[in-house]
């Protein structure tokens, strides 16, 4: 028997190891990891925060449904708390690794059945091992005529995991929770539970219609430490005739105010059906370049110089890309309002017939229809030292919210020495503000500023009455916090409830018994 | 039972590493009964040469075997995908390397979906934000413990200006002999590139994990920076 590096808090040895032993003849030994060499796989982390408060005890890798079940009797004899990941792509937010130290990661991968593509209802059945990559082969090698949604780590990264923290993707169906529809989820008691239609017997609507009857549930399982999702159901946009993505560049900063308020009608009016993307210039430079070769010094680059830096590399102070999409008829009729509209900003307006193979307009042409690409991971090539901690406030989709956030930012980011990296992604009515605080994991007092860096952003977005739509391992109690003590109180009552003894991912959302 | 001989058996029920255990420079027959081949990963940084070179040296009597490298083209981290399959494709083997952080971040969860042992990552910042020193940190499994007071021990050597910084991962292990010594004249890539091949060899004499720093009178003689280094077992 391997010797145990770290144990689950408040559990004795002996126990544990009983624990694993249980294990073992559950899911077989070549699935359950107790060995440093696979731990420290689930440690590495990018967000400001030691590694040794968030390693695991060990990992386990179920291949059923039935199989978590048994393993969840397990856990709730001994009280070994299980932290579950899907595809454990979370990078930024925490990656694989839990919560809190000591809990045994549940790694879904194996669980990675596409049980069901519908090409006329436009739908997917999943498990949560199943990578966009994955779904994205089986609809090509079919020839299905359907569009994904995916987030930038795209091929790596999957629709359960991402949907369950409320991620977003660039199509029509970017708002990914918003277009999941029913779920399987086991309860810390082992009891299987379907929502919506899925309560039904032989239900087949189970996937077409979200609400079921009485309360809706599905959210309690997002964000959350509730349940354990064991498949999901989602929509999947029929592909369109016509797709035509489009760019428009601005130069100057304070643009952005009339940028946003111009989007806005037209992103709630559907005229532009997708989420639309308006990158800082500085993050786009991020991707492609080193940091020390373009820029020596210490410190948030000033406003200046990374305004030269931008328009040297010919892209925008402000860079738009979002597409349209539809019969030709429409997107003719569409593309008229929403040239129209820009070109009335002064913005210059980039289209494929334009700008050809430009390898940033293809990349976010891929991205926006759905195509996985990773050029984003450039990004961790500016700063160095694989630092990233995502700062993701809401906003109303308001000009004038865009310049407030933004200077609130970057006051903050000059105190701590952190560049504004940004960019403000336009769903129906809010955007998401996303900050990626890049900084260097090898210099002890670097990592420190970037931990205290978030902590004052989120303190001060909350005294501004702005909350972030989702966190990392470092700040879930923090974040629990600026959401008030009745949401918190509630959120434990239920826990309680549904597990008493705390064994599914505890700390998740700031979440406790 | 003293804790150190406590340690060695749990190492032997282990069944990794003991012949490291024990005093001394092992000559390590074992990697070459094993058959252990090693395969170097670069990614077109500025420090391949040395970190290469490093590898070459560092396996010098350890009866392992240097395969034939894998270099990636730099550019969009789109087009690693087949590297997966390159890697799948080499079960058993050691992988040593040294990449970009954009690159490192996509490889990493290549490593983790094919089940790969992972001994030993390094994160090594040289950029100008770190001054004039090179910033290392290392997270080590028992089998690579105390890379961080060798390299430390060989850039004071070469009166280089570093700040490290090693987090151990598992049991405590207990010194296993005289502390390693490696070349300091190639710098921080090339002293990595030699204690991760002998660690990927079975051949590390583990040390104690620690903190070092040093105020050296050399400056950084490279401008590369953000890599990562690593040594896994597919
Ligand atoms: C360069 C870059 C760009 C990024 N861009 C985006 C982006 O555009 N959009 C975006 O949304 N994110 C983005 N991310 C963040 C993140 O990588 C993605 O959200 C990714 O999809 C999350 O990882 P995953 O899909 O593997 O989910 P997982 O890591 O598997 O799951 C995420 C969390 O959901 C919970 N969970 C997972 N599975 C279950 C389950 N079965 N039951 C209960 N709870 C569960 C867990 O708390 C888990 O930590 C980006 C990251 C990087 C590095």
């Amino acid at each position: 028997m391997q010797d145990v590096t770290v144990l689950p808090h408040g559990v004795s040895k002996g126990n544990f190891l009983k624990a694993i032993t249980e294990f073992r003849e559950i899911v077989g030994p070549e699935y359950v990891k107790t060995d440093d060499e696979h731990i420290i796989q689930y440690t590495k982390i990018m967000v400001p925060d030691d590694e040794a408060k968030h390693t695991p005890s060990g990992i386990l890798a179920p291949a059923s449904v039935e199989e978590i079940q048994r393993i969840l009797a397990v856990c709730n004899k001994y009280k070994v708390p299980v932290w579950t990941i899907s595809t454990g792509r979370n990078l930024g937010y925490g990656s694989a690794a839990p919560a809190t130290r000591g809990q045994m990661v549940l790694d879904l991968r194996r669980m990675n059945k596409i049980i069901e593509v519908d090409a006329e209802l436009c739908y997917a059945l999943v498990e949560p091992g199943v990578t966009y990559k994955q779904l994205y082969d089986y609809i090509h090698e079919r020839n299905l005529p359907l569009w994904l949604s995916m987030p930038l780590p795209s091929a790596i990264a999957g629709p359960v995991g991402n949907t369950l923290d409320r991620g977003v993707g660039y199509t029509p169906y970017g708002e990914h929770f918003l277009f999941s529809c029913g779920m399987e989820v086991i309860l810390a008691n082992g009891e299987l539970l379907r929502t919506g239609m899925g309560g039904i017997p032989n239900s087949n609507t189970w996937q077409v219609f979200k609400w079921g009857y009485g309360p809706y549930l599905d959210g309690i399982f997002t964000q959350s430490n509730f349940g354990i999702v064991t498949k999901m159901g989602f929509w999947l946009m029929p592909k369109p005739p016509v797709y035509k993505p489009f760019g428009v560049q601005f130069d100057n900063e304070a643009d952005i105010v009339k940028i946003i308020d111009t989007i806005r009608p037209l992103r709630i009016a559907n005229v532009i059906p997708s989420p639309v993307w308006v990158s800082h210039g500085l993050w786009d430079v991020a991707v492609m370049n080193k940091r020390a070769d373009v820029y020596g010094k210490p410190g948030r680059m000033p406003d200046d110089v990374a305004e030269a830096l931008i328009r040297k590399q010919g892209i925008g102070i402000w860079n738009v890309f979002t597409a349209l999409m539809g019969t030709e008829e429409q997107v003719a009729v569409n593309w008229k309002m929403v040239e129209g509209a820009f070109k009335a900003l002064g913005g210059k307006i980039l289209v494929e017939e334009d700008v050809g193979d430009d390898p940033v307009f293809q990349y976010r042409k891929s991205m926006f229809s759905g195509t996985p690409t990773l050029r984003e991971f450039g990004m961790y090539n500016w700063r160095g030292g694989g630092g990233s901690q995502w700062f993701a406030p809401v906003a109303q989709a308001r000009g004038s919210e865009t310049l407030k956030q933004m200077k609130m930012c970057k006051q903050t980011l000059d105190e701590y020495g952190i560049d504004y990296t940004a960019v403000f992604i336009v769903g129906w009515r809010d955007m998401h503000h996303v900050v990626d605080l890049l900084y260097d994991r090898t210099d002890p007092e670097e990592m420190r500023k970037a931990h205290d860096c978030y902590a004052k952003l989120l303190r001060q977005f909350a005294a501004e009455g702005y909350g972030i739509y989702r966190t990392s391992i470092a700040f879930m109690d923090e974040v629990a916090d600026t959401f008030g003590p009745v949401k918190k109180d509630v959120n434990r009552r239920i826990k309680r409830a549904l597990d008493p003894n705390g064994i599914l991912s505890p700390g998740k959302s700031g979440i406790h018994i | 039972m003293s804790a150190s001989r406590r340690a060695v058996l749990k190492w032997a029920v282990a069944g990794s590493g003991l012949v490291a255990l024990s005093g001394g420079w092992p000559t390590l027959a074992a990697a070459a009964a094993k058959g252990l081949e090693i395969v170097p990963l670069v990614g077109r940084s500025g420090v391949d040469a040395s970190f290469l070179d490093g590898i070459r040296t560092g396996l010098v009597g350890t009866g392992a075997a240097l395969s034939q490298g894998i270099l990636l083209q730099p550019g969009d981290p789109s087009a690693l995908e087949d590297l997966e399959q390159r890697l799948s494709s080499l079960r058993g083997r050691r992988v040593v390397g040294l990449l970009d952080e954009g690159r490192q971040a996509i490889v990493d969860e290549m490593l983790r979906d094919l089940g790969a042992k992972v001994m030993c990552t390094g994160r090594h910042s040289a950029g100008p934000h770190t001054g004039s020193s090179t910033n290392h940190r290392f997270a080590t499994t028992p089998c690579a413990r105390g890379i961080g007071s060798v390299l430390a021990g060989a850039l004071a050597s070469a009166s280089e200006s570093f700040a490290i910084h090693e987090t151990a991962f598992g049991a405590d292990v207990p010194p296993g002999g005289a502390p390693v010594r490696l070349d300091g004249s190639r710098g921080w890539a090339g002293i990595t590139g030699q204690a991760l091949a002998r660690v990927a060899a079975d051949a590390w004499i583990p040390g104690p994990a620690g903190h070092y720093r040093h105020l050296g009178l050399v400056a950084r003689t490279t401008a590369d920076h953000g890599l990562v280094t690593f040594a896994a077992q597919l």
